[in-house]
């Protein structure tokens, strides 16, 4: 379809502006390192100098030249996002499936339902999610962060191991939490919502005499959720799953930042039931999944030198996992457990002029991976050293190139040795103030993990230790303009290829039986159109067009791809600006089945009103999903040995009081 | 792409790159635009070293900040020591009842703050208040920072200043677009 990005010459360089070039720190969460040399400016200089204004619209602060996804707290409060997932699908080119169990990512040629590895990096104020185990980074109640403290989600698409390492595969969304002064006090948050739904929240937040700035937060979710028809056999017959759809989840948080000195601890806990019975379990019988998520995070900045910065992030991962199933009347367990410990030494060094120089180190620990089962008992573990360095020159004030490579040694228990170096090439061209346009290649690789290698139940599902990592290697086009201060027309244009692609590979299939392979990637290619406005009333809105073709490595229609994806967001004040109404539209066309039928496209709207202080002190929001009842489904994953489809939530309220306490 | 092309290609332009930045090595630095709020920072700072307090200890000045905080940090970096000898602490107010611990006040366009409970909640107390909030500063807030045309410039409501008992210095006034 659109390989135009193959074609483009290799010298046709282009520019990137203040965006890629000034706020991209991936050491400092401050970006006020400028105005300190400010000071030293008199009064009469200050006021002969150029000001960048500050548009309404979000810039990025992940460090990457790609084309970036921003979602605010405004946007989040205005939306009344629930969920992680609930972020991500207003973006542009994502979307997510649900398979009543969990939420899964997909969007640029990825996505199979029921991958756990997403195959996206998931990072908390930098501190990497996805566990060691599946590789998950999970996106709804599982999710390790309550909405309501999130300051942004950055999606940064592409690959980007050339500076985290394993798992940025095809992108990154890093969620980014608020600081005590924005909550600036104490607030109780409570609401109800259909399918007896409940959640309660109480946030703290503060910024100290002494300059600490705290945030803390508790918060639980209780949803009895439906009794559901579905297809309870491969022939279609339809059965009622009764009380399988109940779920309850815990969050605790923590985050303490002081001078240069930043801790953080994020706890979640979410047990859900499922009532689709996959992997031949009962119909109708107990089934449930448990999963219990852990980090703790310590980082510390300091300048070296005049001209060095150092950053230093330690970290601890815990993940545990506990799956409950019924197989012919008798109770199924499983339980998997996960533990890392991490180091990542990161120098910013700008001894040269127009060049910035970040390198680093990273050392991960995975000492901890277990996975128990009647039929598997695995305790395994590994380590991995990363080395990294990138390079960022700018030419003149139109012209910037970016060069970066990161080389990973990893090495098991069994002292296998892997070793990859994922390589990083972008230019940036700024023809006039209000445009960028960037160039970039790079490749990215994913290790398999200890589900992929060892998991098996003697039975269906077999073991392959030989697995071999897999690997992406992308070329991306973007144009960004400003049209003015406030309005922002975003184009990007990519190409994808997969190479030795993990996937659960029918051994035979009338025997039922599979196993993980290292088998021919596909490709994926595609463009992307995107406006943002904002309006000085506070009006805003958000448009996105996205086109894809993605094909697997037999030249086949990818599985739950479809080739196109709409998004629409509309927000606006009334009442004079006392309340807010937000719109939101997702529109999917058609995409393919695990068994080769067809799902028809659908669209959906969200509607929802907020106000601000109501009552002093209070806000209130209430929202209604799915406004227009459609009847739709998302694609069931092919462990699904029942369903092809699973039915989605029709049109459900919500209801939500803040009470603040300053 | 075939495989080692991509190699191949990074070493080139390593190549170019090198030779690049020696051929337009530029003055960089001093034509990039400073961010609006780094800026603002700034002359919170400076309205702050060029006013004078009633009767009160100089060099311990309190910034407070009404609304959303939209400075990201540049705020925080004057809490840091300075040469001049200036301490400056910062809070960020919930609300306008703990206001008469602060020098000076500033807040942000975002705040929806009714201007008759703000003047009324100053009154007879010496605080410097600033704004980028054109409506507030019209209703009487001391100092209005402002862009146009990519300067950051400032209006200066003097006698509401003079009211309050503070003293501003000539070196501020004199680069002031408006002052009355």
């Amino acid at each position: 379809m659109l390989r135009l990005t193959r074609y483009i010459p290799m010298l046709f360089l282009a520019v990137s502006a203040s965006q890629a070039w000034a706020d991209a720190s991936p050491l400092s969460f401050d970006s006020g390192l400028t105005a300190l040399p400010l000071t030293q400016i008199p009064l009469e200089e200050l006021v002969k100098m150029d000001v960048q204004s500050a548009s309404k619209i979000a810039g990025q602060i992940s460090a990457a030249p790609s084309a970036v996804s921003i979602i605010t707290a405004d946007d989040i409060k205005a939306n009344g996002y629930h969920t992680l997932a609930e972020i991500l699908e207003s973006m542009r080119g994502l979307y997510i499936t649900n398979d009543r169990a969990y939420s899964f990512l997909g969007g640029r040629g990825f996505g199979r339902p029921g991958d756990f590895t997403g195959r996206i990096m998931l990072l908390l104020d930098g501190t990497q999610i996805n566990n060691n185990i599946y590789s998950s980074g999970n996106l709804e109640y599982v999710g390790i962060i309550d909405p309501s403290l999130i300051e942004r989600v950055e999606y940064v698409s592409g690959p980007g191991s050339a500076i985290y390492g394993n798992n940025a595969f095809f992108g990154i969304i890093n969620v980014i939490t608020k600081q005590g002064h924005d909550i600036n006090g104490l607030q109780v948050v409570g609401e109800v919502a259909s399918y007896g739904g409940r959640d309660a929240k109480i946030n703290y937040g503060k910024r100290l005499e002494n300059g600490a700035k705290v945030l803390l937060s508790a918060s639980g979710f209780n949803s009895d959720g439906q009794n559901l028809t579905l297809s309870q056999d491969a022939s279609g017959n339809v059965g009622r799953a009764l009380n399988l759809d109940e779920q309850q989840s815990r969050r605790l948080f923590g985050k303490v930042e002081w001078e240069n000195w930043f801790a953080e601890l994020a706890y979640s806990t979410r047990k859900k039931d499922i009532p689709t019975a996959p992997y031949g379990a009962d119909f109708n019988a107990p089934y449930n999944y448990e999963d219990t998520m852990f980090s703790a995070s310590l980082k510390h900045d300091r300048w070296i030198s005049p001209a060095l910065q150092m950053s230093l992030h330690g970290y601890y991962g815990h993940f545990e996992y506990q799956g409950l199933a019924t197989f012919s009347s008798i109770a199924f367990k499983e339980r998997s457990v996960g533990q890392w410990l991490g180091l990542n030494a990161q120098f910013v060094g700008n001894w040269f002029k127009g060049q910035r120089i970040l390198f680093g180190s990273e050392v991960r620990y995975d000492f901890d991976q277990r996975i128990k089962t009647s039929a598997l008992d695995l305790d395994t573990y590994e380590s991995t050293l990363g080395l990294y360095a990138q390079d960022e020159i700018k030419l003149n004030q139109q012209w910037l190139i970016n060069l970066g490579a990161r080389f990973d040694v990893n090495q098991n228990e069994f002292n296998n040795n892997v070793q990859r170096l994922s390589p990083r090439l972008a230019l940036t061209y700024k023809p006039f103030d209000t445009t960028n346009i960037k160039l970039s290649w790079s490749q990215a690789y994913r290790r398999p993990n200890p589900f992929e290698k060892h998991y098996t139940d003697n039975l269906t599902l077999f073991s392959n230790a030989e697995l071999k990592p897999e690997r992406v290697r992308a070329t991306e086009l973007v144009i960004e303009h400003h049209l003015d201060r406030d309005t922002r027309l975003l184009g990007a244009l990519y190409y994808y290829q997969t190479d030795n692609v993990i996937f659960q590979k029918d051994l035979d299939a009338s025997a039922g039986t599979s196993q993980f392979n290292n088998v021919r990637g596909g490709a994926a290619d595609g463009a992307e159109v995107e406006l943002e406005k904002h309006w000085d009333n506070d009006v805003r809105l958000r448009t996105s067009v996205a086109i894809q073709s993605a094909e697997d490595g037999d030249g086949r229609w990818q599985i739950n791809a479809p080739r196109r994806i709409g998004k629409l967001n509309f927000s606006a004040p009334f009442f004079k600006r006392a309340w807010r109404v937000a719109y939101e539209m997702q529109a999917y066309s058609e995409r393919k089945t695990e068994r080769g039928t067809m799902l028809g496209g659908f669209s959906l709207a969200n509607l929802t009103l907020s106000a601000d202080d109501l009552l002093p002190n209070l806000s209130a929001a209430v929202g209604v999903r799915n406004l227009f009842d459609r009847d739709y489904a998302h694609v069931a994953p092919s462990s699904n040995d029942k369903q092809i489809l699973i039915p989605q939530d029709g049109r459900s309220y919500w209801l939500r009081m803040t009470y603040e306490f300053k | 792409m075939k495989r080692g092309y991509l190699v191949q290609q990074l070493l080139l332009l390593t190549l170019l790159c090198g030779f690049a930045r020696f051929a337009f090595a530029e003055d960089l630095a001093s034509s990039a635009p400073v961010p609006e709020y780094d800026m603002k920072a700034a002359y919170l700072y400076n309205f702050a070293v060029l006013t004078t307090w009633p009767g009160q200890n100089q060099t311990n000045i309190r910034m407070c900040v009404l609304g959303h905080d939209n400075f990201r940090g540049s705020l925080e970096q004057l809490t840091k020591k300075t040469k001049s000898g200036m301490q400056f602490s910062l809070r960020y107010l919930a609300d306008l009842n703990a206001v008469s611990s602060c020098q000076l006040l500033f807040i942000d366009s975002s705040e929806n703050v009714d201007a008759a409970i703000l003047f009324k909640q100053l009154e007879g107390l010496s605080v410097l208040t600033v704004t980028d909030n054109a409506a507030l500063f019209d209703a009487g807030v001391m100092l209005g920072m402002f862009v146009d045309s990519k300067r950051l410039v400032f209006d200066v409501n003097h006698a509401q200043a003079q009211k309050a008992g503070l003293a501003l210095s000539s070196k501020l006034l004199r680069v002031a677009r408006k002052v009355f």
